[in-house]
């Protein structure tokens, strides 16, 4: 009976630990095929390549904290006579440079500046549109706008005539019109938009261009 | 006829179209609705469909959870027990010998006669709705789309089914884009000491996926010295239960593993972390071409795009509580352009698909003082059909009692039945019309 048991007994085992290690084996040598594919739309943000890995999982921040680049210390621009930096800080702190000018100080420019491309330029575009009552234009129609030199590179330009409805606005006014830049790069997007009552921004217009062309970045002077 | 005498077949049909078959299904029904019910509390709405009232057969009963979840482990914590099974059918199972029990014993068998014709239209209105249920199951779908004010899309995410999907960077900007896309049940058993190779032709890599976290997030090895440690960082697993102690919602669980891509020619690897609340992909690169990897939601098409116009939020007078959120959006087919208006409970329905107002941002917490709207977006080709058959089954059953009613009183129960039902409808119509 003894030696009927070890008969069977040994094989056995010897399977059940030859299985197991083969079993274990074939947790990493599994090979599957990839069959499924999807297109994607034109719509869709396309996504940036060789993000390191502290940006991807938000551990920026905790690897440099002291090293935020302050905005005034990067940049110069030149104010166009009659415009002043606004005495009261915007409300939602997205204004790197707030602007004022117009007899009532009811005109308005400012730059701000988003991480990558803030969702795009069409989005942006039918954004400010939008505010200003006006139906979005189409992605052709946002291909056409015009372009003006910024940061020695091209920006887009829009200019609409409108009622104007800001953020946190309760009533539109109206009467304005709107200019703007957007300059859109893998890493950020900066805006200067300027806001007023009609007559007064078509004042200004040229004086909108001469700020945009001023502002530089701003470099260490070489000795 | 006695039962021995009956053939194989018939035996067979009288099976299937037994009440004591129904009674039992019912049965384990109930103790299926009862036990995912508790667990739910411990392991989620989500993955407590999927093990009760989802699959065909059950793998296991968290019996500790059931008895927390009950609060016994006030009197006796007996900790955590499980008991492993793989014969208790599952509700999908169950439901499937319903209807079968169901189409033979309610439609079939029953004796055909006008005392029954109520009935048999309900049994066929349930089986309807059972059949919507599969239907749902299988061909539903269900995810969200965030849209900021002057953003256009045409593809939503969905709420629940997860993929890790592969780009190659196009160099011209305009040139058509698709990734490849492996589905999550391919690698979610994926844990440590687990791995499994993806292929295809396509690629210049063979992409090996291993160490999978359910839940999990990347944590910098601050003193470099862990072995699973890649590019600096190693995934740390994190519970799926919350401070209460009840299980996270599907949606709050981030998901992550370790990818490795062997480039086919020669021996290089390639080893990144996958996460699916990562700010950006995984970057393969393969001499001049680049490789984005990700672990994300499943991504589906909609037949149109949907540009979001404006989105107000009205807030109660004198709170800060929010009353109702409302978008004004385009919906883009083509060259075609349509305005719509969304609100909560007033979804937009076209071409099969639902789209509801689910929530609205300020963009005052994100800090980009940009407005924006999230849409759940529904496609379900049984959308309504629950609701006929509700119809369908209270007319059934109100068709028979009424003719019950009649026989009792001794008057024609069809003029009588049938004259009462035209009235009911009559004055049903007319209450909806004045509701609605």
């Amino acid at each position: 009976m003894r030696s009927l048991t070890m008969t069977f007994l040994q094989p056995s085992c010897a399977l059940l630990a030859c299985s197991l290690f083969m079993t274990s084996c074939d947790r990493l040598q599994e090979r599957e095929a990839i069959t499924e594919t999807r297109d994607i739309s034109s719509h869709a943000p396309k996504p940036h390549a060789d993000i390191p890995s502290s940006t991807r999982f938000y551990d920026d921040a905790k690897e440099q904290p002291q090293q935020r680049p302050n905005f005034r210390e990067l940049l110069t621009w030149t104010l166009p006579e009659g415009w002043k930096e606004s005495a009261t800080p915007d409300p939602m702190g997205m204004r790197l440079l707030d602007l004022r000018f117009g007899p009532n100080q009811e005109g308005e420019c400012y730059i701000s500046l988003m991480p990558g491309p803030a969702g795009g330029l069409e989005a942006n575009v039918n954004r400010w549109r939008t505010q200003m009552g006006q139906t979005p234009y189409t992605a052709d129609e946002i291909a056409k706008l015009p372009k003006k030199p910024f940061f020695n590179r091209d920006a887009t330009f829009v200019a609409f005539d409108g009622d104007f409805k800001g953020f946190g606005a309760e009533a539109a006014k109206t009467g304005y019109r709107m200019l703007g830049l957007i300059h859109s790069a893998d890493q950020a997007t900066i805006f200067v938009k300027l806001t007023g009552p009609k007559a007064l921004v078509d004042q200004n217009t040229a004086a909108f261009d001469a700020f945009c062309l001023s502002i530089k970045p701003n470099l260490p002077k070489q000795e | 006829m006695s039962d021995s005498s009956k053939s194989l077949p018939a035996k067979v049909f009288a099976f299937l179209s037994s009440f004591g078959l129904a009674t039992s299904v019912l049965v384990m029904l109930l103790v299926l609705t009862f036990l995912g019910t508790l667990e739910q509390a411990e392991h989620g709405l989500v993955a407590s469909q999927a093990r009760y009232f989802e699959s065909a057969f059950i793998d296991r009963i968290d019996i500790g959870a059931c008895w927390r979840a009950l609060a016994f482990n006030a009197y006796w914590d007996i900790g955590n027990v499980s008991l492993p099974l793989y014969i208790v059918p599952g509700g999908y199972t169950l439901m499937a010998i319903l209807f079968v029990n169901l189409l033979c014993g309610g439609i079939v068998r029953i004796r055909k006669s006008p005392k029954t014709i109520g009935v048999i239209i309900s049994h066929f209105a349930i089986l309807f709705m059972i059949a919507a249920g599969a239907v749902t199951h299988h061909f539903a779908k269900e995810g969200n789309m965030n849209l900021r004010e002057g953003q256009t899309a045409d593809e939503f995410l969905s709420f629940h089914d997860r993929v890790i999907e592969i780009e190659k960077v196009q160099a011209d900007p305009k040139a058509k884009r698709n990734v490849l896309v492996i589905d999550e049940a391919k690698y979610r058993d994926l844990t440590d000491g687990k791995g499994r190779t993806f292929t295809s032709e396509s690629l210049p890599f063979d992409l090996m996926i291993t160490s999978w976290r359910k839940n999990a997030q990347p944590k910098r090895d601050a003193e470099g010295s862990r072995a699973d440690a890649v590019d600096g960082y190693f995934i740390q697993e994190l519970p799926q239960l919350d401070e209460t102690g009840a299980a996270m919602a599907d949606e709050q669980l981030g998901s992550a593993c370790v990818a490795i891509a062997k480039i086919k020619k020669g021996d290089e690897k390639q080893t990144g972390i996958l996460w699916e609340f990562a700010a950006a992909p995984w970057t393969v690169t393969v001499g001049e071409d680049k490789y984005l990897i990700s672990l994300v939601h499943r991504t589906y098409k909609l037949p149109f795009a949907v540009r979001l116009d404006q989105t107000e939020e009205e807030k109660h007078p004198g709170t800060e509580r929010a009353r109702r959120f409302s978008s004004k959006v385009t919906k883009i087919s083509g060259d075609h352009e349509e305005k719509r208006y969304i609100t909560m409970n007033e979804p937009v329905r076209s071409e099969g698909y639902a789209v509801f107002q689910s929530t609205f941002s300020s963009g005052e917490k994100e800090g980009t003082g940009v407005k924006s709207s999230g849409f759940m977006i529904v496609e379900n080709p049984a959308d309504h059909w629950p609701l006929i058959s509700c119809i369908i089954v209270a007319e059934g059953l109100l068709l028979h009692f009424l003719m019950m009613l009649a026989r009792f009183i001794k008057v024609n129960p069809w003029v009588f039945s049938l004259s009462l039902i035209a009235a009911f409808n009559a004055a049903f119509a007319l209450a909806m019309w004045k509701l609605l």
